[in-house]
């Protein structure tokens, strides 16, 4: 603090009083040392006195500090919101983006979803198909324990000429089995309909029928002992030439099937009773779409879910 | 004896409960200015919850930066008058300006923020006196007139025990009175006071020393003849 550290001689050491450090810093601390020499003291008084009350003329800078901590202090605290503005304002703006680029990929999802359901029923063969054939699976898979639906199968492909010529030359029906009620059956309605058209040339079933009868004309002779597949010592004696039939409920529901119409569905229920595994991606893909028909809002869901 | 006499009946020992009572939360900005307590008393207030009230000061509180100011500035203006044709006030205001700078990047304790105003009082007290020595000196009546209309900083009157204090404390040689000054007013252990001073620890405990000795020994002369 001072310009020159020239110290003028003030005393002799000899002719100051002694002071230990103690009592030098209990001097300093403003305390009275005890067994001191008379100076002493008045020292530590005068110590004290350095620490006394503030006087008027010490705090008339205060108005003028105080002014200096607030012009500082509002000016930080007044550009800080003006920072936050900016920075608020900006994020504000991300997030605006951010939420408009949302809402414009969901509402691009949604109308694609939208556009297709209403588009349903020309893409619904994409999915009809399956769903049919989780339906008709479902009634093979009932019906799969009997040998009928073999013999329908075989009247299908038999009667659109469509059926895999691997299966329809090397198997067919077995016309001495199960199935000759039913080839039996079919045959009797040709015979009573449609003449002679269709004969041992033109389907491997009646030409199996013809031949487990031995011959084209005895085959009303071997279907008039053939015995109703409902008759269970018929079928426990596995002949079907030694008791006539006696029931005939069971399958006399299924005699008019093979004249269904339902030729482009069947390949379907063939194909798909092999792949039980197509039944559930087909539960989900043929119900999907219903609802978004009904309820256009429902988009929004299967695109969150 | 003078001396003897102002200082008597002050109380070192003064309450902190009796000084004015500050808020511990952080009240919203008032419209006006805080105005200053009654009775200030330059016994540090801030010593017993120091951290909080610099934390609030540091946040914008004027409560808090005005308990530091007044905990401190009486010191300050003391130390800064103890060299004759200073003009201590001016001086203190210039060091709080750079402290209100500064204040949100301090850090440390009660000591260290002692300590760092009184530096900063140093710096400020030395520029002046460059300022002052690169003056042009003036001489003639003006001169003359200039210094009577000078207040002196120091009153003598009898009625201020610091002030008298302060003068018996400029009488000592330089180092001592500063020496002593920062480890009185500003309430610094040795170590720091070397550090500000440039000086040596022991150099420092040699000028506190000799400069007690030397009033102990003045002041009873001063005793026996007064």
């Amino acid at each position: 603090m001072t310009s020159n550290d020239f110290e003028p001689p003030v005393a002799d050491d000899a002719d100051l009083p002694h002071l230990s450090d103690g009592q030098v810093e209990a001097l300093l601390r403003g305390h009275r040392p005890a067994d001191t020499a008379p100076g002493t003291d008045r020292a530590a008084d005068l110590v004290h006195a350095l620490t006394g009350p503030a006087v008027a003329s010490e705090l008339t800078g205060y108005r003028a500090a105080m002014t200096t901590y607030t012009d500082a202090f509002s000016m930080r605290t007044s550009s800080r919101p003006r920072r936050l503005l900016l920075l608020s304002s900006l994020l504000g703006a991300r997030t605006l983006a951010g939420v408009a680029g949302s809402a414009l990929a969901l509402g691009a999802v949604g109308a694609v979803v939208l556009t297709t359901s209403a588009l349903g029923p020309s893409h619904a063969p994409e999915a009809l198909p399956l769903a049919t054939g989780s339906t008709t699976t479902t009634a093979a898979s009932t019906h799969a324990p009997d040998d009928a639906d073999q013999s329908d199968d075989a009247d299908e492909s038999e009667k659109d000429g469509t059926g895999s010529g691997s299966a329809t030359a090397a198997v067919g029906p077995d016309a001495k089995g199960p199935a000759a009620f039913g080839l039996c059956n079919a045959w009797a309605h040709h015979q009573a309909e449609a003449g002679t058209t269709a004969t041992a040339d033109t389907s491997v079933a009646f030409r199996n029928l013809a031949e487990a009868a031995g011959g084209e004309g005895k085959i009303a002779g071997y279907c008039a002992n053939v015995p109703h597949p409902g008759n269970a010592a018929a079928k426990a004696r596995g002949s079907h030439g030694s008791t006539p039939g006696s029931g005939g409920k069971g399958k006399s529901t299924k005699a008019p099937k093979p004249a269904k119409p339902t030729k482009p569905t069947k390949p379907h229920s063939s194909s798909h009773s092999a792949s039980p595994s197509a039944r559930p991606t087909a539960r989900p893909r043929t119900s999907a779409p219903t609802p978004s028909l009904t309820t256009p809002s429902r988009p929004a869901v299967t695109v969150t879910s | 004896m003078i001396i003897v006499r102002f200082v008597r009946g002050v109380n070192r020992n003064v309450s902190l409960s009796a000084l004015p009572e500050f808020p511990r939360t952080a009240e919203p900005r008032a419209k006006t200015r805080p105005t200053l307590p009654a009775s200030p008393h330059t016994r540090p207030v801030a010593r017993e919850d120091f951290a909080e009230v610099l934390a609030r000061a540091q946040a914008g509180d004027e409560a808090a930066f005005s308990r530091l100011w007044i905990d401190l500035n009486p010191r300050l203006v003391r130390y800064l008058r103890m060299e004759p044709g200073r003009q201590a006030e001016d001086l203190a205001a210039e060091t709080w300006v750079s402290v209100v700078k500064g204040l949100k990047r301090f850090r440390g304790d009660e000591t260290a923020w002692h300590a760092w105003v009184f530096t900063t009082a140093r710096r400020r007290a030395l520029d002046d006196a460059r300022r002052r020595a690169r003056r042009p000196q003036t001489s003639g009546p003006d001169a003359l007139d200039h210094l009577a209309a000078r207040p002196d900083p120091r009153p003598s009157d009898g009625t201020d025990g610091a002030a008298e204090a302060l003068r018996l404390l400029s009488t000592l040689p330089p180092l001592q009175a500063e020496v002593l000054a920062l480890r009185v007013l500003a309430e610094l252990p040795v170590d720091t006071v070397a550090a500000m001073l440039g000086r040596s620890p022991g150099a420092v405990r040699v000028a506190a020393h000799r400069g007690l000795r030397t009033l102990a020994a003045r002041l009873s002369r001063e005793g026996v003849t007064h």
